[in-house]
């Protein structure tokens, strides 16, 4: 397992090492620089200077190897847009917000989506099942620009009970969470249906019951912990997303995360700050994947992780 | 025990008086739907957060026109109208004790135009002697610039030539900084453990993305006039967001959305905390002269007849913006109103005669157009409605081409496409600051129209001391520009969309910046 561990870990350079190439050379070929305005082309003389200021006069590839050997020593830069930040501060500002609102809408998925699709599958073709999905469906379909405001409109207007926006405290991650977390609930539950549809046919669940198992104990002692095989391995990927995408959801409810960086950063041509910020969900995608993998190994003992 | 009630009620009443009287509300709630990043007034364009903490030298009434003391209590202009000399304010501390003094703008000054602030913004003082030679690197020297201090409270101001539009341009650029805490702290000195101000509020908090605290400065020279004494900015750059949290009483005073005008207008409640008024922003199409058609000066007329700005804010804006004839917004200096006559109203007949006579006769023998605009939803919406005023009108295929931000302004300036959009916030409320900066020949696009007559209308408007004959020189240059040789087609004038709480006195200015300081609460 350690061994296993060590050497997906060391992988994980090469790969960051690519990425970063990728996004600098993608980045780079977009027109536009960070200085241009929209409203009005910067005179050259004050392009020359800011260009001058960051470097980005100088070669690509000196500027590759400059912002890599920085990097290495683990400085990812100045941000363009906000002068008097660095991108490391704004990775270790906003992304505990992120990741605490990534982790909240993740416990919503799984306690809103597993239950659901095992309930569809125990039921499969009754009411149970078809409301389920029904729900699973309506909760992939509304996207979160419509959903954040109409809980906003309803728990927040009507009702009062819980604030419009902002962070700080569990009344103010509610609804972002169940906001972000509800799509991703559907697919959980879709999921789990289909795993658990597919397992509770196999042989070993028809001897349990020949056994005189109880169902309750066939199905969740050996029929979910296969079923859930599946679903672990999206839950990974899942977590990084949701931890990084969740731009929109941060929009709307005015939560200070790092999200809005993902994408703001590219309009405004921000590029340490799109480097930074792919390269920590490259990052957070092989850990997730790898603590998948491990998980692997618990849920099904046939599983061994140094095997190749 | 009777004896003791009837003793207590009293003072129970007393207290309770005098607790209700201190509940009063003394905290402005209020969005920024921008994060205030670069709180330096002097490394970037103004925003609220430092136009409340600086000073600089002047004021600007946009009632009657006028600039107004602020930092400098009196000037002088040399005969040549090259010189100016302010008297700064005297008795008048920084938060941190020390005299503001003349020295502290002069400092200002340079470090704008210092090439290491790499300020966006530089170019707006380029009038001043020297300073586009220290910007660009030429002149390595901050003390060549044309900024002195030449006693405690006296500041001298050199210009490259005499600009009548120089004094209203200092009411939004070259705020006092403290150049001891610049010095000591470098790129930090604006963090709220660190920043020492000299306007009516100071920060204490700073929360990036999240919320900005400013709390009342006592060393402002007016502090007794400054009747708020906090003010909560909370980051929310979701306008509909902004809204809800207006009507859920969480902010005082918001921007309506354009999706919510229409409810806000019928609203029983809303429509009594609904101010609409002008803004100095013009939206605005531009010709690109260098190819076929629009070389031809009918083509560019008729193009320019063919669209009905009234239906445009009446039905896509909506948000009560005002259909513009000419370039420079109401309230600014310099303006031409709509009833002066002057640009190309809408016209459909004359449109089609227009083309006709260039040899377009409904639209036959033009080749397909293109109309850019930077991506947006309003941006989109009018040009689909002007794709189809044009087509119909006129016969021609119009493409739409929907650009990104970034690259937007410098592909369409070099002439990539045969119609842009384009959009300008007044950076001071003068004719000069769009005739000057966008389309004289100097410094226009490549792509524009260049008219010698025009830019000599514009350079004699610039030095005009006369407001009767500056006005006539701009209305003559309107005339050239947008309705002769109808380089350019002004769509519309923004307009501010407001709901402010009854308890709130909110003075609205169409600047850009929110003056905190002469607003007041009114607890009755």
């Amino acid at each position: 397992m350690l061994v296993f561990i060590a050497k997906r870990l060391l992988a994980l350079v090469p790969v960051l090492i690519v990425i970063s190439a990728i996004t600098f050379l993608l980045m780079h070929s977009i027109p536009g620089s960070p200085f241009d305005q929209e409203e009005k082309p910067l005179p050259p003389e004050i392009r020359r200077n800011l260009e001058a200021f960051y470097n980005l006069n100088e070669p690509l590839y000196k500027q590759y190897l400059r912002y890599m050997g920085n990097a290495l020593r683990g400085d990812l830069g100045p941000s363009y847009m906000q002068k008097n930040r660095s991108v490391n501060d704004i990775i270790v500002t906003h992304f505990p917000t992120s990741l605490k609102l990534g982790l909240f809408a993740l416990v919503v998925a799984i306690i809103i989506g597993l239950p659901m699709g095992i309930v569809s599958a125990l039921r499969q073709n009754t009411g149970w099942d078809y409301v389920a999905m029904f729900f699973a469906i309506a909760g992939v379909s509304v996207p979160a620009m419509t959903l954040g405001p109409l809980l906003i409109w309803g728990f927040a207007l009507k009702l009062g009970v819980l604030p419009v926006a902002r962070w700080g405290t569990w009344q103010h991650a509610v609804l972002p969470a169940f906001t972000l977390g509800i799509g991703h609930a559907a697919i959980i539950a879709r999921l789990t249906r289909a795993s658990m549809l597919q397992v509770i046919k196999e042989d070993y669940i028809r001897t349990a019951r020949a056994k005189g198992l109880r169902e309750q104990r066939i199905m969740i002692k050996h029929a979910l912990r296969n079923a859930l095989i599946p679903v672990i391995t999206i839950i990974g990927p899942l977590f990084a997303a949701l931890i990084t995408g969740s731009m929109v959801v941060e929009q709307i409810f005015a939560i200070p995360g790092l999200g809005r960086f993902f994408v703001d950063s590219v309009g405004s041509r921000d590029y340490p700050v799109i480097m930074g910020t792919t390269l920590l969900f490259a990052l957070l995608l092989v850990l997730s994947n790898l603590a998948v993998d491990i998980s692997y190994s618990w849920i099904d003992p046939r599983i061994r992780l140094d095997e190749s | 025990m009777f004896g003791l009630r009837r003793k207590i009620a009293p003072l129970l009443l007393v207290l309770t008086a005098v607790v209700g009287v201190t509940a009063a509300q003394t905290t402005l709630n209020v969005n920024l739907d921008s994060d205030p990043f670069i709180i330096d007034p002097t490394a970037n364009w103004l925003y609220d957060v430092p136009a409340n903490m600086f000073v600089p030298l002047l004021d600007y009434d946009y009632k009657t026109s006028q600039v107004l003391p602020r930092g400098a209590t009196s000037w002088t202009v040399s005969d040549d109208g090259k010189t100016y000399t302010f008297q700064i304010r005297s008795d008048w501390n920084w938060s941190d004790g020390t005299p503001v003094t003349a020295a502290d703008y002069e400092f200002a000054f340079k470090h704008i135009v210092d090439p290491n602030t790499a300020a966006p913004m530089a170019y707006r003082v380029y009038i001043i002697k020297n300073a586009k030679e220290i910007n660009s690197g030429e002149i390595k020297d901050l003390d060549e610039l044309g900024v002195r201090a030449i006693d405690e409270h006296t500041l001298e101001i050199e210009l490259t030539e005499p600009a009548v539009w120089f004094l209203s341009s200092l009411s939004s650029i070259g705020h006092a900084i403290p150049r001891w805490d610049v010095e000591a702290n470098g790129k930090n000195w604006t963090d709220p453990e660190n920043i020492v101000v000299n306007g009516p509020y100071t920060l204490t908090e700073l929360k990036p993305e999240d919320l900005a605290v400013l709390e009342k400065n006592p060393s402002y020279y007016d502090a007794d006039q400054v009747q708020i004494e906090k003010i909560n900015l909370y980051v929310v750059k979701e306008a509909s967001t902004a809204m809800s949290m207006f009507e859920n009483n969480e902010l005082d005073t918001v921007s309506v959305p354009p999706q919510d005008i229409d409810r806000v207008k019928t609203d029983p409640v809303l429509s009594s905390e609904y101010y609409n008024g002008p803004k100095f922003i013009l939206y605005y199409y531009l010709f690109n002269v260098l190819q076929p058609p629009f070389d031809n000066v009918l083509v560019r007329k008729a193009f320019a007849a063919a669209i009905d700005k009234q239906a445009i804010v009446d039905f896509i804006t909506k948000g009560g913006e005002v259909p513009a004839n000419t370039l420079v917004p109401p309230g600014s200096v310099g303006h031409v109103p709509n009833s002066a006559g002057i640009g190309i109203p809408w016209n459909p007949e004359q449109a089609k005669a227009y083309l006709a006579e260039a040899g377009y006769p409904n639209g036959e023998g033009l080749a397909p157009i293109t109309l850019a605009f930077n991506a947006g939803e309003t941006n989109s919406n009018i040009a689909q409605a002007v794709q189809i005023m044009w087509q119909d009108t006129l016969g021609v295929k119009v493409e739409l081409q929907s650009i990104e931000g970034r690259a937007y302004s410098q592909i369409a300036a070099e002439g990539a496409f045969n119609v842009w959009r384009m959009g300008w916030g007044m950076d001071y409320p003068d004719a000069n600051n769009i005739h000057a900066e966008i389309f004289h020949s100097n410094v226009g696009s490549p792509a524009i129209i260049k008219i010698p007559e025009y830019d000599r209308l514009i350079d004699e408007a610039a030095v005009e001391s006369d407001p009767a004959r500056r006005n006539q020189l701009y209305q003559d240059a309107e005339r050239l520009l947008v309705q002769e040789q109808a380089g350019t087609v002004p769509i519309y004038w923004y307009a501010e969309n407001l709901l402010t709480k009854p308890n709130l006195n909110r003075v609205i200015a169409p600047s850009f910046n929110r003056e905190f300081w002469k607003w007041s609460i009114n607890n009755q």
